[in-house]
């Protein structure tokens, strides 16, 4: 990172498809927090998906197509990469390298990418070194780890650390917090009864921790618990961290 | 033995591993291995608390004896309180200087012999002295031999072993670092042992439900008399 | 013996109606990750013991012809003999071969994953020969004509209840309630076999090249009588199971324990090392190891998956699994479950018989932080879905995939790889969508594949103005 400290830190903004076509409230919250702790925010308008469905369900040709437009689009090295997603993240910081491994001009670009890019949460307490953003959130909350997010990148504590500060929440931890929701991406629907067993012992989880709201960093567990907590017409509400951190800013 | 099977599994693995050449430049295998350090001894009788605090958490049953008589004693006394009329026993060292056997049988128990089976069977107690001891695992260690059948210690249904407190070791790499310079001193010689056991605790199984239950197929019970030096 | 295809989503849908077997996973996964959590805890440096156990592991599968032939002089040496095995029918023919020449009517068997991975009860029973299985689980599985459903607790399918009626009905006994009672009836009945067997069958957790030693780990004593009590002991290992130095058993036994059950020690450890000397009482007279490649040498072609072959079998990652914990061990349909299941049944079997299987996980890669020496589970998983896809050619083409799955992904790509395509067809999602659009605003029937996700969860609507087209506002502010 050329990039020097004292100067204003720009990001590059990196919107899920999903927070793009599903939850855009994601990313105008992400850009809230953002310009709120002074930081100058980009969107490349180019961008599309990072290939992670393609990759995950073992069509690495299509999704090495993709990863490499997506090299192209965020070349600016003097720009962090910030994604509202652990998953997308890994996609990006982690199985890019992966996939690009045996071609040399492709992984060096991967690696360059891969050293910026950062998920939100960890990008605000990591990079920014923020913890209180200002926000404030009545209510009890409790946080679900999203796999990628946790064991990929191993980030555990930031995003717990930023909903502790946020003023007037009640934190609490639920019991499987760290156990997967079931969404796995096409898995849900290759497997549905698996994947809805797997939820069911999560939402039985969020319930007993008494909590109203529950967290997390990823869209992708997010939809996934809502979708079946809606259709059980169970009254947690569910919010995204950038959401949250936005909350009355 | 199938030679070409041999060859043809060695092949695909070469093949598999190192390209259609099959070539590897084999670097020198060492002989040093692992983690393994010969670390300070430690206080002895923390060891022996150590390890009988270790043996009776694996429902086994530890006792301190100060002297061999007193080692002597206890079997007797044992021997009298469980009604067992049948035994088989080590004859090491010390069990033989001891004449426990010869006591046992004046006493009218019957010696049971490890190579007749259904003697076997029929022993209530097995007494042997392990050749080591594990403190952090309440582990003892048994080195078959000549004069140490391995069945002593596995068919009836109690077994007792002596140990001495100086042969109680620290931990697993402890008792490692030892055993590697005695296998590399006798391997591959008659001399070499042909089974050598870690026993902690009575036999167990979990399999009905995860339900702990002792004495399924080894000894139901286990007591190690450690005698204090 | 011909394997069919395997049908995990189909197996895995009938496990997920079975309330009992629910019940029992997750009873029995809750206590082994608790037991496993604290042996890791409480053991200072474990972290490093596995990283040593992970180099070890590395360091011998690539060396593998070399520690390989170590071994086998070293078994030789000690007076016992070594047989290849190229695979399971070869190696059940040796082993019946040993039989036969010894004259066995009766074989004790003790616990191992290689032997049911070859079917050698039913080779041994074709040949006329009675085989027991010894170890309490296996016993109730063979009882029950089943399949372990756990590497380390192969009857936890069954409850209690089912046992007693199991016991009940096939050995003719009273209808016993008590774990104590049924173990009891076990220990009868299988210390007579013990005593008129022949032959002995382990399998092997260690096998030291330097020493020529197996190590034989468990808790019960059925493998110590297995490999003590009759005249022939016959030991059958996989081809990874090798490791260089006696030594590295200080390593490996500590890691291989915790993570299983959770003990520090199990109750014994044998280390056996070739047949009965000359003078010993005891012990059987001859010692065979068999040594079986049954597909793994197929494996190590593989950078990107040889490390399936570090696996020391302890299970820890079927009890971590949240897809095992849903639907067990028999949902996998061969010997290994769970996520090493996932990873090596394709492999071993050739993935047309096994396409599901790099699929059924949902990534999660809980495994993969369990593991004793690290597999990287997730790397391997889509390494594996990849040659489904692809097959196993490099060009991309004649995997298992569907041509309908190849042509959504062909033009999903496609809208992926345009800005404009792709804005279309989010435009056109958000137009689709209305016939669906519940008064919540949510997708609650959509048609197949993805009623398979709104069967019983909802889908959120697409939104109106997505986030790209809000940024032209939001970027002016």
């Amino acid at each position: 990172m050329r990039q020097q400290n004292q100067s204003k830190k720009k990001v590059s903004l990196f919107i899920t498809c999903l927070v793009d076509n599903f939850f855009p409230q994601v990313g105008e919250s992400m850009v809230k927090v953002l310009r709120k702790l002074g930081v100058e925010v980009d969107f490349p308008v180019d961008q599309t998906c990072c290939g992670q469905p393609a990759f995950n369900s073992g069509f690495q040709h299509d999704a090495k197509a993709l990863a490499k437009r997506f090299l192209s689009i965020f070349q600016d090295d003097n720009c962090y990469v910030v994604c509202p997603s652990g998953s997308c993240t890994t996609m990006v910081k982690i199985f890019y390298r992966e996939l690009l491994k045996e071609e040399s001009r492709g992984l060096e670009l991967a690696d360059r990418l891969a050293s910026r890019t950062y998920e939100f949460s960890a990008f605000l307490t990591n990079v920014l070194h923020v913890e209180d953003v200002g926000a404030s959130y009545s209510g009890k909350v409790t946080y679900h780890d999203s796999c990628h997010l946790l064991r990929e990148l191993r980030i555990r504590d930031e995003p717990r650390k930023l909903i502790k500060s946020v003023k007037g929440i009640d934190f609490v931890e639920m019991n499987l917090h760290d156990a997967c929701c079931g969404f796995g991406g096409t898995f849900s629907i290759m497997f549905p009864g698996v994947s809805i067993s797997m939820l069911e012992e999560k939402i039985i989880s969020i319930v007993e921790s008494g909590a109203d709201t529950i967290v997390s960093t990823d869209m992708g567990c997010l939809m996934h618990i809502e979708g079946a907590m809606s259709r059980r017409k169970i009254p947690v509400k569910v919010m995204h961290i950038a959401e949250l951190l936005a909350s009355e800013l | 033995m199938n030679k070409s099977s041999r060859e043809k599994i060695l092949t695909r693995i070469r093949t598999g591993l190192y390209g259609s050449t099959g070539v590897h430049q084999q670097k020198e295998i060492t002989r040093k291995s692992t983690g393994i350090s010969a670390e300070p001894t430690m206080e002895k009788s923390i060891l022996v608390n150590q390890f009988v605090e270790e043996l009776t958490k694996v429902s086994g049953n530890a006792k301190i004896v100060e002297s061999e008589d007193a080692v002597k004693d206890f079997i007797m006394s044992f021997v009298e309180e469980r009604g067992i009329s049948s035994f088989a026993i080590w004859k090491s060292e010390l069990i033989q200087r001891l004449e426990i056997g010869d006591d046992l049988q004046s006493k009218g128990l019957k010696l049971a012999h490890p190579d007749k089976k259904e003697e076997m069977s029929n022993a209530g107690i097995g007494i042997t002295e392990a050749d080591f001891a594990i403190a952090d695992t309440g582990t003892i260690v048994l080195i078959a031999g000549e004069k140490q059948p391995r069945t002593v210690s596995l068919i009836p249904p109690i077994h007792l072993a002596i140990v001495k407190s100086s042969l109680i070791l620290r931990n697993i790499n402890d008792l490692f670092a030892m055993l590697v310079n005695l296998i590399s001193e006798k391997n591959s010689t008659e001399e070499s042992t042909s089974c050598l056991t870690f026993i902690t605790g009575p036999s167990r199984t979990a399999d009905i439900e995860l339900n702990l239950t002792l004495g399924v197929h080894g000894p139901r019970e286990l007591f190690v008399l450690i005698l204090a030096q | 013996m011909e394997i069919k295809k395997l049908e995990f989503k189909k197996q895995s849908s009938t496990a997920l109606t079975d309330q009992n077997l629910r019940k029992a996973l997750r009873n029995t996964t809750d206590r082994f990750r608790a037991s496993r959590k604290r042996a890791y805890d409480e053991l200072e440096g474990f972290e490093d013991l596995r990283n040593r156990a992970r180099e070890i592991k590395k360091e011998t599968i690539e060396n593998l012809p070399i520690y390989l032939g170590m071994l086998e002089g070293n078994v030789i040496k000690t007076g016992g003999k070594v047989h290849w095995a190229q695979d399971g029918e070869e190696a059940c023919r040796i082993i019946v071969e040993i039989a036969r020449e010894n004259g066995v009517r009766s074989v004790v068997k003790s616990k191992s994953m290689a032997t049911e991975e070859i079917e050698l009860n039913h080779a041994l029973e074709e040949a006329g020969i009675k085989a027991v299985e010894t170890d309490l689980g296996e016993y109730i599985i063979q009882l029950a004509k089943e399949r372990p459903s756990h590497i380390i607790a192969p009857a936890i399918h069954k409850s209690k209840d089912d046992i007693s009626r199991l016991f009940s009905e096939k050995l003719s006994i009273p209808y016993y309630t008590e774990p104590e009672q049924l173990t009891r009836v076990a220990r009868e009945r299988l210390r007579s076999e013990f005593l008129s067997a022949d032959m002995g069958v382990s399998g092997v957790n260690f096998a030291v090249a330097e020493t020529g030693t197996i190590v034989v780990v468990e808790n019960e004593g059925n493998a110590r009588l297995s490999t003590t009590v009759p005249r022939v002991h016959v030991a059958v290992m996989g081809i990874e199971k090798v490791i260089p130095r006696y030594g590295d058993l200080s390593i490996f036994l500590p890691v291989l324990v915790r993570s299983a059950t959770g003990q520090k020690i199990s109750t014994y450890v044998s280390f056996i090392t070739g047949p009965k000397r000359k003078s010993d009482m005891d012990g059987p007279e001859e010692f065979h190891l068999v040594i079986v490649d049954n597909g793994r040498a197929k494996i190590l072609a593989s950078e990107e998956t040889r490390e399936s072959l570090y696996c020391i079998r302890c299970g820890a990652c079927l009890n971590i699994c949240p897809v095992y914990r849903q639907v067990g061990g028999h949902s996998y349909g061969w010997v290994y479950s769970g996520p090493i299941g996932a990873i090596i049944t394709p492999q071993l079997l050739g993935a047309e018989k096994a396409p599901e299987l790099p699929f059924a996980s949902s990534l999660c890669g809980a495994c993969k932080d369990v593991c004793p020496v690290k597999i990287d589970f997730p790397k391997v998983l889509l390494e594996l879905r990849k040659r489904v896809v692809e097959g196993e050619n490099k060009d991309g083409r004649g995997g298992e995939a569907g041509l309908l799955e190849r042509l959504l992904v062909r033009l999903w790509r496609i809208s992926m790889e345009s800005k404009t395509a792709y804005s279309l067809l989010s435009t056109l999602s958000y137009f689709l969508q209305f016939p669906w659009l519940s008064k919540n605003r949510k997708l609650s029937s959509l048609p197949y594949p993805f009623s398979e996700w709104t069967n019983d969860r909802d889908f959120p609507a697409v939104a109106k103005i997505p986030f790209r087209k809000r940024w032209k506002e939001i970027s002016k502010i």
